[in-house]
């Protein structure tokens, strides 16, 4: 066991072997993207922005306090609503807004709100990575090929 | 749809209180706004030394306010349900970029 120990000090990974990836690679800033639609819709909103070009996103539950909200034993009227949050690589953000702004315009029953916030630091290449679902994005490279 | 200016602000308070803070935000002309359940992970010992009781029981209440009325909103529910009072309130506003809704005779 000493001379393992031994062995691996001798020979440390020095640190110009990792070159750092934003001079490899293009990095794009990502944006968070909150969106409010009522119950039960929050999938269906995934599905559509995902088609559209987000990457990552989950739902929450909660509740609206809108103006017009009566209590729900007079009205019937269920201010219950989902709260998707999911992130936008910069490039795909008027994508992503107009396959929202059809969804929210085709009636009544499917408008919502959406807005969007920028992120400014990510912890980690693997991280980025993840959220973005780009392996490798050398700078080279054309836009055209994402 | 780009280049709204429009402020997202950010309540976290104690579990029943968001009340307090819709109340006070559309007192200042805000809308409406959206409430989330949580549960706050501050430091248990807190609780021993400070003598302030930390309930982890949290709601997040979501407000989006164009930015002209934003600091009139914030102080409001600052003063209703502040870190002094007991809804012992954090807030905090972020930048919005885009903004995205349906036709304008949908709005509730």
């Amino acid at each position: 066991m000493a001379e393992k120990k031994k062995n691996s000090r001798e020979k440390p990974v020095k640190k110009s072997d990792f070159t750092p990836f934003d001079k490899e690679n293009v990095i794009r800033p990502l944006k968070l993207f909150i969106t409010i639609v009522t119950n039960g819709q929050g999938d269906a909103l995934i599905k559509l922005m995902e088609k559209a070009g987000a990457t990552f996103s989950f739902v929450a539950s909660g509740e609206g306090t809108g103006k017009n909200y009566l209590p729900n034993l007079l009205s019937g009227v269920d201010n219950k609503k989902q709260v998707v949050f999911s992130l936008v690589r910069e490039d795909k953000t008027e994508e992503v807004c107009e396959a929202l702004k059809t969804r929210f315009s085709t009636s009544r029953a499917a408008n919502g709100i959406s807005l969007s916030v920028k992120l400014t630091s990510v912890a980690g290449v693997s991280v980025y990575r993840f959220l973005t679902n780009v392996r490798k994005v050398k700078k080279v490279q054309s836009d055209d090929e994402f | 749809m780009t280049n709204s200016k429009r402020e997202l602000i950010c309540c976290i308070i104690n579990n029943g209180y968001s009340d307090l803070v819709m109340e006070a935000a559309k007192k200042k002309g805000a809308q409406g706004g959206t409430i989330l359940h949580g549960r706050g992970a501050g430091a248990a010992e807190a609780e021993k030394f400070f003598g302030i009781k930390v309930s982890p029981e949290k709601e997040v209440v979501l407000i989006c306010v164009e930015s002209e009325i934003k600091d009139e909103v914030l102080s409001s529910i600052y003063e209703e349900a502040g870190l002094d009072t007991k809804g012992q309130g954090i807030i905090f506003t972020l930048p919005v970029e885009d903004f995205v809704t349906g036709k304008k005779a949908w709005k509730y």
